[in-house]
């Protein structure tokens, strides 16, 4: 009989379903799988989108990517995808893909009002670095900033934060996740004193009760979704309740869904531990050994520039000082949110707040809180985080299975790279700030820098970074992996206004002409994901290696590859003060290049074959072209910074390089080889010495911090003429601005244009009949996009959702820069809008 | 051209009646199914509508609880003959 590979390719995607979902199947179905498949190779690589974190076998033939499936020895996804999961393969292949620098230019010389024009890396390093210069002469470190991502591998983001920091002197370095995450660093270090989440993903077996805080994780998380469906399905007793400000598909498993008033979060949390209170139900024993009671300074502002009125109007703003009090006091702050009061405040019927208050106060119920860019994205983000984790500690709920307070996060890396490293405007690696003297100098030993070189001032964050580049504060900008142009609020203002600066140079790195590449003054082209060797850490502290899969298309390059080679172009003298380098002569005479990545300890390892367990042999492109391996010198000496034995903190360590090639992710701390799944917590934790108990080691006591804080209304309520709230977000097919999967043909056939989700008697009101087109107008701006009334969002009167992927209809054009004062994360969830017929 | 296998959840007292649905779309095949009402589905191109057209579409077919991806093989080399070496 003749064979296809069709046969065999089927054969294999029937064993593969079988084996995942435990059916067994006649054997004629998966006979030809058992033979292997014709001429692929499979390798393991994390997802290149959401931070999940799932791990996919990715199949290449003939270099080209063409095959996926989900990773069956992963345990994270168990062998399952998601739709874009699924599609990874197709991202790679879209047909505008950029595959050669571009510069702005106009008689063959740049020229800022310029057509784009494909010159040489030569040519476009050339004016860059000429540009950065002269940044650099006119303003010293403030005048240069970099803009970089929570999609960066683990390398890229320490190679660029050691760039800035250690070479440059400027910490006018941030990452797209201040736009996601920063409110909730800001509120582990505050309650915890260290980064990042206590439980895991196991979280989602173990607990009796589920609590989704605005997170719609049936759309953005489907495979954690997927584990708790099961979970809720098969468990008895077991509860799932869902906050949200509209009703969206998660409420399709809720036993307790509730619709929101914006920013009412605040009143129902604080309702939650008054009901705790109230009742005697908190955790009496917890809260002597493990809990300090503190309250945080009101009135805070919304971090609008400061001459907007309502900066001038706030007594405390921007303040986050903490002063201790009593239990008491703590027990007379939440007083006022009565069952009654929450209810008025929330819009969310008694009944409904009632079972939720219920189910975090029975002491027999564990439970597990998840949030993300609801709670994230708020003016008051680090403030709201900080009242769920009150309501943990309280019951003492929390750094054991099944009790967990658990922030998820929107991109691959955002936990393993942007926060990890110290790619934040005020942080260092593991943890680090530049504020802190100790924390510098530990750094310049690291990092071989003269005593008093680095930079204690923190840098411009995100928003900042627009409004300085508008105020022509800083002249130059390199944005790597993000599309941040879309992205940032305020378009019509501040981004555009800052961009287009005849003052300013504009860099972008990216492997598509996203928004922001057509925005920039030179376009550098990316090689993206398994075209490199890459690293990402996800959600749950798991850090994830991939080899290099495939070659980069034409002359694309990875941000690492750029970024070193940018380094070659500054001589030490040109970026140091003289009386600095009169400190280290050694370093005279040479370029940034040597100084940070020859520097001994990057450039340690040598080139060698990267193989995996069946002998096969991958490509490095960077190791190849440097000389030496470059991932495993950065990650070798990245990991000076969180596991030497003279590390400032403790609770961050990592395994050799090694064995994250070996493994399916490892979850840190990594102490004596083995993972942590549960943090604090004596038998899990081997930070929390036997007797101890549960040890919040990230503060000198080893108590976590209940924060008090009240409701506060939002900065822009709808009024009589902006007469409706406007929240945006993301949809299932489509991830974050669509640069990837808005070229993916079926995902766009799927989900084409951004619509504008409202309620039936909203349109009704306003004569809009479902598909007609409206015009969504903000203070700021406005576009159009057609009417949504029956979609798989159903909002309430009062509130509009619309989704920012589509580049075509540009969101942030309408949306306020508003941020949360203490974490600077923009709120794109709350301002005022009024709809008319277009 | 496009191969995908897909596990589907129904209700087990529907399980027969969803696979009926889902075998009508074009380019669809049931492969196996378990008593707790689980299914493998296979989905091929057909015609105007990608596989992922199709797999798109499941989660408006009427029963079904979830769909969710498990393998995809995008190469345009489907229909070429593949010889093996017989032991």
């Amino acid at each position: 009989m003749k064979l296809t590979r069709r046969d065999f390719v089927k054969s294999n995607a029937i064993a593969a379903a079988a084996s995942v979902a435990g059916i067994t199947l006649p054997a004629a179905k998966t006979a030809l799988a058992a033979e292997g498949d014709a001429d692929i190779r499979w390798d393991k690589a994390a997802c290149r989108y959401c931070g999940t974190g799932c791990s996919v076998l990715i199949g290449v033939k003939d270099d080209k990517v063409v095959a996926s499936q989900g990773d069956p020895d992963a345990p994270v996804n168990r062998g399952l995808n998601c739709i874009k999961g699924y599609f990874l393969p197709k991202i790679l292949y879209g047909q505008d893909r950029l595959t050669q620098p571009l510069l702005r230019k106009t008689n063959g010389q740049f020229d800022k009002n310029g057509k784009f024009e494909p010159v040489s890396w030569d040519e476009a390093f050339d004016v860059m670095a000429e540009k950065w210069k002269a940044a650099l002469q006119k303003g010293g470190p403030s005048n240069i900033g970099m803009f970089g991502s929570g999609q960066w591998t683990v390398w890229e983001g320490y190679a660029a934060s050691k760039l800035m920091k250690a070479g440059f002197l400027s910490n006018n370095l941030d990452p797209n996740a201040r736009h996601c995450m920063a409110s909730a660093v800001g509120a582990f270090i505050r309650a915890f004193g260290i980064d990042e989440p206590m439980g895991c993903y196991d979280d989602l077996e173990h607990a009796d009760v589920f609590v989704l805080w605005g997170a719609n994780m049936a759309e953005m998380h489907p495979i954690l979704w997927s584990r708790l469906t099961d979970t809720r399905l098969t468990k008895e007793g077991c509860q799932v309740h869902v906050l949200s400000t509209y009703e969206n598909r998660c409420f399709e498993l809720a036993d307790n869904g509730m619709v929101f008033h914006p920013q009412s979060d605040l009143a129902i949390a604080n309702y939650i531990a008054n009901y705790i209170i109230q009742n005697k139900a908190y955790n009496q024993d917890f809260l002597d050994k493990h809990v300090n009671f503190t309250k945080t300074p009101t009135d805070i502002g919304y971090g609008l520039r400061p001459e907007d009125p309502r900066e001038k109007a706030a007594k405390n703003a921007g303040k986050g000082k903490l002063d201790k009090i009593t239990f008491e006091e703590y027990a007379k702050s939440v007083e006022p949110y009565s069952l009654e009061e929450a209810s008025k405040i929330s819009g969310v019927p008694q009944d409904k707040l009632l079972k939720l208050a219920k189910a975090y106060a029975d002491p027999n119920k564990k439970v597990s809180s998840y949030w993300t860019m609801g709670m994230n994205q708020h003016t008051r983000g680090v403030w709201i985080n900080g009242l769920v984790y009150n309501i943990h500690l309280l019951m003492g709920k929390i750094s054991e299975p099944g009790n967990s307070p658990f922030s998820l996060t929107g991109q691959p890396s955002a936990c393993g790279t942007a926060r990890e490293v110290g790619t934040f405007a005020h942080r260092l690696p593991a943890d680090l700030v530049v504020a802190n003297e100790a924390h510098r100098k530990f750094s310049e030993k690291v990092w071989q820098l003269p005593e008093g070189s680095l930079n204690g001032k923190v840098g411009y964050h995100a928003v900042l970074m627009h409004r300085m580049l508008k105020d022509g504060k800083m002249n130059t900008f390199w944005v790597q992996c993000n599309n941040n142009m879309q992205a940032a609020a305020n378009l019509n203002e501040e981004s555009y206004p800052g961009w287009r600066n005849p003052d300013n140079f504009i860099t972008v790195s990216d492997p598509y002409p996203t928004v922001s590449a057509m925005a920039a003054d030179l376009v550098l082209p990316t090689a993206m994901w398994v075209e490199k060797e890459g690293a990402y850490g996800n959600a749950e502290r798991r850090t994830q290696f991939w080899r290099q899969q495939v070659k980069a298309p034409g002359e694309a390059k990875s941000d690492l590859w750029q970024l070193m080679e940018f380094s070659k172009r500054f001589k030490m003298e040109e970026v140091w003060s003289a009386e600095l380098l009169e400190k280290a002569p050694q370093y005279k005479g040479k370029t940034l290049y040597d100084v940070l990545f020859a520097n001994g300890v990057v450039n340690k390892f040598p080139v060698e074959p990267v193989e995996d367990g069946s002998g096969n042999i991958y490509a490095n492109d960077e190791s190849e072209h440097f000389g030496f391996y470059v991932q495993k010198g950065l990650f070798e000496e990245y990991r000076l910074f969180n596991s030497a034995p003279d590390i400032l903190k403790k609770g961050h360590e990592m395994a050799p390089f090694e064995a994250y090639h070996k493994a399916r992710g490892i979850r840190w701390p990594v102490v004596d080889g083995k993972e942590t799944l549960w943090r604090f917590r004596e038998g899990y934790d081997p930070h929390v010495a036997q007797g101890e108990g549960v040890k919040f080691y990230g503060k000198p006591d080893g108590r976590a911090n209940i924060i008090t804080a009240p409701y506060e209304p939002a900065a822009e309520p709808p009024d009589a003429e902006y007469d409706v709230w406007l929240c945006t977000g993301r949809v299932l097919e489509h991830w974050h601005s669509g640069s990837m999967t808005r070229r993916v043909p079926e995902l766009y056939r799927a989900v084409p244009d951004a619509v504008v989700f409202m309620h039936k008697n909203d349109a009704k009101k306003r004569r809009l009949r479902d598909g007609a087109l409206a015009r969504i107008v903000s203070r700021r701006g406005e576009i159009t996009a057609r009417v949504e009334t029956r979609g798989r969002n159903r909002v309430p009167e009062g509130l509009v959702f619309v989704p920012w992927f589509d580049a075509s209809r540009l969101i942030n054009k309408v949306t306020l820069d508003q941020t949360d004062p203490l974490s600077k994360e923009t709120d794109y969830k709350k301002c005022a809008v009024k709809i008319l017929k277009a | 051209m496009n191969i995908c296998s897909v596990i589907v959840h129904a209700r087990p007292e529907q399980s027969k009646a969803v696979q009926a649905r889902l075998a009508e779309l074009p380019g669809v095949e049931v492969q196996g199914e378990d008593a707790s009402g689980k299914f493998i589905v296979t989905v091929e191109d057909a015609g105007e509508s990608t596989a992922a057209d199709t797999m798109m579409s499941f989660n408006s077919v009427e029963g079904v609880i979830s769909s969710t991806l498990i393998y995809h093989y995008g190469g345009d080399d489907l229909d070429e003959e593949v010889t093996r070496e017989v032991n």
